[in-house]
């Protein structure tokens, strides 16, 4: 039995968490919201996670009522996401297991992701959409390796919705893509916005450009409502999702699909995917916001799945960060 | 008679295709049509690669019939003007249509067996089955404008039929 | 969709179901597109019109340039089905699943061969600005020494090099998703691809770099 701590910061939220065997003990989350319009930096993430992490270990360690002598395992993200806040959360982590002398484990935050989401839903092996600010992937498993069948070519649909939400001055707290979400439920009239599947990969660059140039003008003249234009959005880009994974699916053969990532809490997003995993006789796998957004849980997880399964923590010279960090580079040896 | 006509059916009728040769009395055939008195389409043959181009053409205007949807006046016409590369449907009709001058065509006729004799019997000459092979190949080319690479990977004859099934879609 | 007796549902794809059985008295394959119950139906009723429509076009003008495509025989928007010609052969990611599982000596050689006719066909395409829009090795068929290109539904023309570069790109990523231990091979596809499209493979390479760079480059945060 391996009890595992895990730290991720790799963008806005800083996440702790431990967990024995696949049971969370505690996942605790602070969140860097910034002001409407405008997007979270570097500099100012790290800042905030460098205050508030060790409140935060301290926090989970409470939670779950644990001193540092009950813990195996630390784990951290080893990437991708922004340097400096990776930065600042991977020195914590080589710190405190130097300090309480535990193993350290670097783990792919994708796979994370992706890991968490088997283990809290009991899917086996479904085909899986990872959907948040930074990363839009169709993801599925074959040889040893998460493989990407499918992805953005451009923008992230995360960002793709954040960036929305600032162009029509959306609030960012507690996220723009809830308030977008929030926003749609009350619209009614569908603009049609550039709708680009290129074979299984998406494109969402257009669709902003056409927001900025056309949808503007429409909500300065009446005609559509930010309602509205938060409607026709979320219907165009998630149709675009679902139906690049449903091609994945047609392509693997495989019947159910697994939602992870910031935007997969979209309740929408979990509808539309439902409809067509069902016309396919298969079953959409979700997560509710404390583990499809950035968390601790979920790189212990992963993070002790791969200790369990190779017996080795990560080398300490390479104990280091990766900005990108491609979820098909990691060999799974636990699967 | 029976060995001179190729029948092929469709819901809700049954086609039926008979070669004339020899024609003698073509002004008179052509008035007879004109005049809404001979219930067929007379196809020019020398355009038309196949049978299976003609049963292709006819089922689309067979099934723009139960729609609603016919373009032209009659089936017949449609069939004419399904054939043709051109959106004009005179034009369509002038060249896909046997004409004063010819001596042989292509008859169509939706019905039964005796509805076919009769206009058979109107028509001075002599009666084949329409084999596989019916047109120029070089009169086609040109009037579908074939390239010939496109004639290296697919039979000219796949290139019309083609052309044919979607026009009016693309 | 109602078919008579003799038609054979084979396989449901992602947006058709694909049947197959006899027209005319010829073999054919009915592609039915479904309707998306998922998608808003404005977009649903724009999307499926689209691509019935880039899927007609696009097989006319694959064969206008020298590249093999299945012929169409009828198509009816209202059921939004279409009739093609049977192609009786194997889809390429089928040979090359069993190809690169073979322990068969000429195996290397026979996946070299399939992979110049690929890029012989996307170049073809390519020079004459037809972009495919969906290149996945299930879509290349080959029948004899013939290599035939199906599924249009996503195609457009374009004479942009980024959207040549694009069609490249989805390519290369479905070739490795799709056959571990086929990175080798793509050197062959681009050989050809560069040889029948003498004209403007330079500048569109180029742009794949870029494209591929792009994908590599991206930020990946949160």
């Amino acid at each position: 039995m391996v009890v595992a701590i895990g730290l991720e910061g790799s963008a806005n939220k800083l996440g702790v968490g431990i967990v024995r065997d696949g049971e969370v003990l505690s996942n605790c989350r602070r969140t860097y919201i910034t002001p409407p319009g405008q997007g979270f930096l570097p500099k100012e993430t790290a800042e905030h996670h460098r205050k508030h992490i060790i409140p935060l270990i301290k926090e989970a360690l409470e939670v779950a009522k644990m001193e540092p002598k009950d813990i195996d395992l630390v784990c951290y993200t080893k990437g991708p996401g922004m340097g400096a806040p990776l930065v600042s959360v991977a020195v914590v982590a080589r710190t405190i297991a130097q300090l309480w002398n535990k193993p350290i484990v670097g783990v792919n935050h994708c796979i994370g992701h992706i890991e968490m989401g088997r283990t809290i839903t009991n899917s086996d092996n479904p085909t899986v959409l990872y959907v948040s600010g930074g990363n839009t992937q169709v993801i599925a498993y074959s040889c040893n390796r998460y493989r990407i069948f499918g992805e953005t070519i451009d923008i992230a649909v995360g960002n793709c919705l954040d960036r929305f939400a600032r162009l029509v001055n959306l609030s960012n707290d507690p996220s723009p893509g809830y308030n977008i979400e929030q926003a749609a439920k009350k619209g009614k009239k569908f603009l049609q916005l550039p709708y680009c599947v290129k074979g299984m990969d998406v494109s969402f660059s257009g669709i902003l450009s056409y927001i900025e140039e056309k949808g503007k003008p429409l909500l300065k003249s009446g005609e559509y409502t930010v309602e509205d234009l938060c409607f026709s959005l979320q219907e165009t880009v998630f149709a675009m999702l679902v139906e690049t994974t449903e091609r994945a699916m047609a392509h693997t053969g495989s019947g159910d699909v697994l939602l992870v990532g910031g935007v997969a809490c979209n309740v929408r997003l979990q509808e539309m995917m439902a409809q067509m995993a069902k016309e396919r006789g298969g079953t959409v796998y979700a997560t509710d916001e404390r583990y499809c957004i950035d968390n601790g849980a979920m790189i212990a997880h992963a993070g002790a799945l791969l200790y369990t399964s190779t017996g080795k923590p990560t080398p300490w010279d390479e104990t280091f960060i990766r900005q990108r960090y491609r979820t098909d580079e990691v060999e799974v040896t636990w699967r | 008679m029976g060995e001179a006509v190729l029948s092929y059916e469709y819901y809700p009728e049954t086609l039926h295709l008979v070669l004339a040769k020899d024609v003698k009395n073509m002004p008179e055939i052509k008035s007879l049509l004109l005049n809404n008195k001979l219930d067929c389409a007379l196809i020019k043959p020398c355009l038309v690669p196949n049978v299976f181009v003609v049963l292709q053409a006819a089922y689309k205007a067979s099934q723009a019939k139960i729609k609603g949807k016919l373009i032209t006046k009659t089936i017949y016409t449609e069939i004419l003007y399904n054939l043709s590369p051109s959106k004009n449907i005179t034009q369509s009709l002038a060249t896909f249509g046997a004409q004063e001058t010819d001596t042989e065509l292509l008859l169509a006729h939706f019905g039964v067996s005796e509805t076919l004799q009769s206009i058979l019997s109107q028509i001075q000459g002599n009666f084949f089955k329409p084999t596989e092979n019916i047109g120029n190949p070089e009169q086609i080319v040109k009037f579908y404008n074939i390239k010939p690479i496109e004639s290296t990977v697919t039979p000219i004859e796949n290139s019309v039929v083609s052309r044919i099934a979607t026009r009016g879609v693309v | 969709m109602d078919f008579p007796a003799d038609y054979q549902l084979v396989k449901q794809g992602a947006e058709a179901k694909i049947y197959k059985g006899t027209f005319l008295g010829r073999p054919v394959i009915v592609k039915e597109r479904f309707c998306k119950t998922y998608r808003h139906p404005e977009l649903e009723a724009m999307i499926s019109k689209e691509r019935l429509k880039a899927e007609a076009r696009g097989i006319l003008r694959c064969k206008a340039l020298g590249v093999p495509a299945p012929a169409v025989y009828y198509v009816d928007p209202d059921s939004k089905l279409m009739y093609l010609e049977e192609i009786d052969g194997s889809t390429m990611k089928d040979l090359f699943t069993s190809l690169l599982a073979s322990d068969d000596k000429d195996a290397p050689d026979k996946l070299k061969q399939l992979s110049l006719s690929i890029g012989e066909a996307v170049g073809k395409i390519h020079a004459g600005h037809l972009i495919h829009g969906d290149l996945t090795t299930s879509n290349f068929l080959r029948h004899g020494f013939k290599t035939y290109l199906i599924d249009f539904g996503l195609s457009s023309v374009s004479t942009l090099a980024e959207d040549k570069a694009v069609d490249l790109y989805v390519l290369e990523r479905a070739l490795i998703s799709t056959h571990p231990g086929s990175d080798q091979y793509w050197t062959h596809i681009l050989a050809s691809y560069s040889k029948s499209y003498p004209s403007g493979s330079k500048e569109v390479l180029n742009k794949f770099k870029e494209v591929q760079s792009r994908g590599r480059k991206r930020t990946m945060v949160g």
